[in-house]
């Protein structure tokens, strides 16, 4: 981990994630991702699966957005309304969570050092422009 | 303490949120193949176990709790049996 952390700070984007699938055919996705401070993450959402997350060092903090109401497909039209946020750390009231299927969502980093284990179901599909909420 | 036993179609993960548990992977005589304690203090946060792959797990101290994935929906005993091992 300290070593993933190191390559997270050296990267543009602040993280790094580690695979921990078999390989590109499993059937469920594993991954840690380091994430530090100031990591521009964009909201977005996973239509085919929910997404545990378990913090594993340092702390970061999930937000959840609002729904877009109506429009189906009009995600410009989405609130940018946080409705939830959620504290997580190794030691602390929250250790891990669940993102529901479908729910805008990001994550923050407030330590570096922070590294999560992401799970969610079903093979790798990259995340569709549709479900990057473009600020 | 659970049972060796081994799951036929399904990969584990095992990942520590609290406490300290010992992971060991057996042969079919029971023989330990891998031995690794999980605990956050360590650093040893978390095994794979491949399907298929006889595995204990056994808590060293109270309250420890770990969480445990596998791919694909919930299979109701979705185990190869429980590894006797007579003990000598």
């Amino acid at each position: 981990m300290d070593q993933l952390t190191e390559q997270a700070k050296a990267s543009p984007r602040l993280r790094m994630n580690k695979d921990l699938r078999n390989n590109a055919d499993d059937q469920s996705q594993r991954m840690l991702n380091a994430i530090e401070p100031g990591s521009p993450l964009p909201i977005h959402r996973h239509r085919k699966s929910s997404e545990t997350v378990v913090c594993l060092r340092g702390r970061l903090v999930e937000e959840f957005f609002a729904e877009q109401s109506g429009k189906a497909e009009r995600y410009d039209e989405l609130e940018r309304r946080c409705t939830e946020a959620i504290e997580l750390s190794p030691g602390g009231p929250v250790v891990a969570l669940n993102i529901p299927i479908g729910q805008w969502h990001t994550v923050r980093a407030l330590e570096s050092g922070t590294v999560i284990m992401e799970v969610k179901d079903g093979p790798y599909e990259p995340t569709g422009e549709e479900d990057i909420l473009a600020l | 303490m659970v049972p060796i036993h081994r799951h036929p179609t399904k990969d584990e993960s095992f990942v520590i949120l609290r406490g300290k548990v010992r992971v060991t992977t057996h042969n079919d005589d029971g023989s330990i193949i891998e031995d690794v304690v999980l605990s956050q203090v360590s650093g040893c946060y978390g095994v794979g176990i491949p399907k298929g792959v006889w595995h204990m797990v056994e808590a060293l101290v109270l309250g420890s709790v770990i969480f445990e994935c596998k791919a694909g929906p919930f299979v109701e005993h979705e185990v190869e049996g429980v590894l006797e091992v007579v003990r000598k």
